[in-house]
């Protein structure tokens, strides 16, 4: 096999030199705070329940699909879990499994409306994002439900040694991710249908079915991420999932995943959300105000995406 | 070695339905061999059998081809696997033994290979080909045909040079460069551009 000349070497990681240089600029920007070991544990815990949920966005934008759903599926996990264990009395581990369920279940609710009934990905994820709010907020009735149980702590505050379990949970789910994108015959499925689904189906991949399951896998991390969102801030909000599909988008984009499908990589992912993760978080040091945030987050996206069409426009070889 | 008009026309045929009833009444008037015969069902049952489940419509070589951009792009990654998978790859194609085949063994294996090509390329005029931002944008004529050019490269040249498989991928990479060409001449000069500008794996 040929080997890589150093050019192409630094062409695929040029993302991790960007996250390099933002760490760099940050650490010198912030005195030094940037780089210290409890704002790094700070930032892992940041960026578990997006990065979880990244896993899910990457597959549905390899096939060249959105899903706009993610931060709802977030708020309604927050607001049922909670429910179940604060109003209903239900066990813990029973509550969570129950939401993760809801969670994959909507997923399929995506999937039906994208490949059986043909509605294009954007309109259908967006209305089911708008329901799911709304249900989110009748269950609530837009109050904040809190009182778990301690140990529900466990997904989003406890730490093994000075590593938080959130952020260990993200590094399974990315392994987990990595193993169904490079390992198993579905990742070859995703590249095929984003390369080219009419071939991919004559080829004889169930291209249907193949859908269902990437939208209800993105159920399932975004199920998993509000998990880890609500241990985390310990009440669950009608509203806190608002917007996350974009920082998701974002990451994913960023992380080299072509919004025209079939292209796109974990590893590029992982180095995305460590970009997001960290550009939040050095910007929440230099005292930058969260709708400034929301302006820089946006850009980022915009340049992201503006990267991505040009760089097709010029080759996809 | 000349080929029948009716064994060609069995040979450009897409549908592998219509493809199987046209070869058995090639057989049955007796134009085809015995020894042409039986290689041409052994190539028709690797292609369209799936060893799994009999009822399922497959076209395991066309799936080759869509999965080859693939393992070009995952080239960086993974290299031992994917050299293993190049390998098998190669055999399921009849490749990795390519120096053994006689004359006409070759000349039925490059028809088929073209039919490959020329049922990717039928896939490449459809709405959603080449399409961008999440498939909002649709693809121009020249643009698809751009893509399924580049798609053609990749899955030829580009992998034969980058697995260094030029010489056992020769027959494969010359019936999709002819039956890209067949499919629209003017992509040549895009072809050679490709190939000067990744061929080396630049």
């Amino acid at each position: 096999m040929k080997k890589l000349s150093s050019n192409q070497l630094i062409k695929s990681n040029a993302i991790w030199l960007v996250f390099l240089i933002e760490v760099v600029i940050f650490a010198i920007a912030s005195g030094g705070t940037f780089v210290t070991g409890s704002n790094i544990v700070n930032i892992a815990r940041q960026v578990s329940y997006y990065g979880i949920a990244s896993i899910g966005m990457t597959f549905v934008i390899l096939i060249a699909g959105i899903d706009l759903s993610i931060g709802s599926i977030i708020t309604l996990v927050n607001v049922v879990c909670a429910f179940l264990m604060v109003n209903a009395g239900v066990n813990m581990w029973v509550a969570v499994i129950i939401s993760i369920i809801m969670a994959t279940a909507i997923g399929v609710l995506n999937g039906a409306m994208v490949a059986s009934i043909g509605i294009p990905a954007l309109i259908a994820t967006f209305a089911s994002q708008t329901v799911f709010e709304g249900v989110a907020y009748l269950i609530s009735g837009g109050r904040p439900i809190a009182g778990f149980d301690s140990n529900f702590g466990l997904f989003g505050r406890w730490s093994v040694g000075p590593v938080p379990i959130c952020a260990l949970i993200m590094i399974a789910c990315f392994a987990i991710g990595s193993f169904i994108l490079n390992k198993s015959f579905f990742g070859r499925y995703f590249y095929a249908i984003g390369g080219n689904e009419e071939a991919a189906e004559l080829s004889g991949i169930r291209v249907n079915r193949v859908k269902y399951l990437i939208y209800a896998l993105s159920g399932l991390f975004a199920g998993l991420a509000g998990i880890v969102l609500l241990s985390r801030s310990g009440s669950a909000q009608s509203t806190v999932g608002k917007g996350l599909e974009f920082d998701v988008i974002t990451c994913v984009v960023l992380g080299g995943v072509s919004v025209n499908g079939g292209v796109g990589r974990i590893s590029g992912v992982i180095a995305g959300v460590l970009i997001i993760g960290s550009l939040t978080n050095g910007m929440i040091l230099m005292d930058v105000s969260e709708y400034t945030q929301m302006v820089v987050k946006g850009i980022v996206l915009a340049i992201a995406v503006g990267i991505d069409c040009m760089s097709k426009k010029r080759q996809t070889v | 070695m000349d080929i029948d008009k009716r064994l060609m026309a069995y040979f450009r045929e897409l549908s592998p339905r219509d493809r199987r009833l046209m070869f058995e009444e090639l057989s049955e008037e007796g134009i085809v061999d015995a020894e042409l015969k039986d290689f041409c069902e052994l190539l028709y049952r690797e292609r369209y059998c799936d060893k799994k489940d009999p009822d399922r419509r497959v076209d395991n070589w066309l799936w080759k081809l869509v999965y080859m951009p693939g393992l070009y792009r995952k080239r960086r990654f993974f290299k031992k696997a994917l050299i293993k998978e190049a390998e098998a790859t190669l055999s399921d194609l009849h490749l990795s033994d390519a120096d053994n085949l006689d004359e006409m063994q070759s000349m039925i294996l490059y028809l088929e290979f073209r039919n490959v090509a020329k049922r990717y390329l039928s896939t490449c005029g459809g709405a959603n080909y080449a399409s961008r931002m999440l498939g909002l944008k649709k693809a121009s004529d020249d643009e698809k045909k751009k893509r399924a050019c580049e798609d053609i490269w990749i899955s030829s040249k580009g992998i034969a040079t980058v697995f260094k498989e030029e010489k056992r991928m020769k027959l494969w990479c010359n019936a999709l460069y002819d039956e890209l060409i067949h499919y629209d001449e003017s992509l040549k000069s895009y072809y050679e551009q490709l190939d000067a500008e990744h061929g080396g794996n630049k």
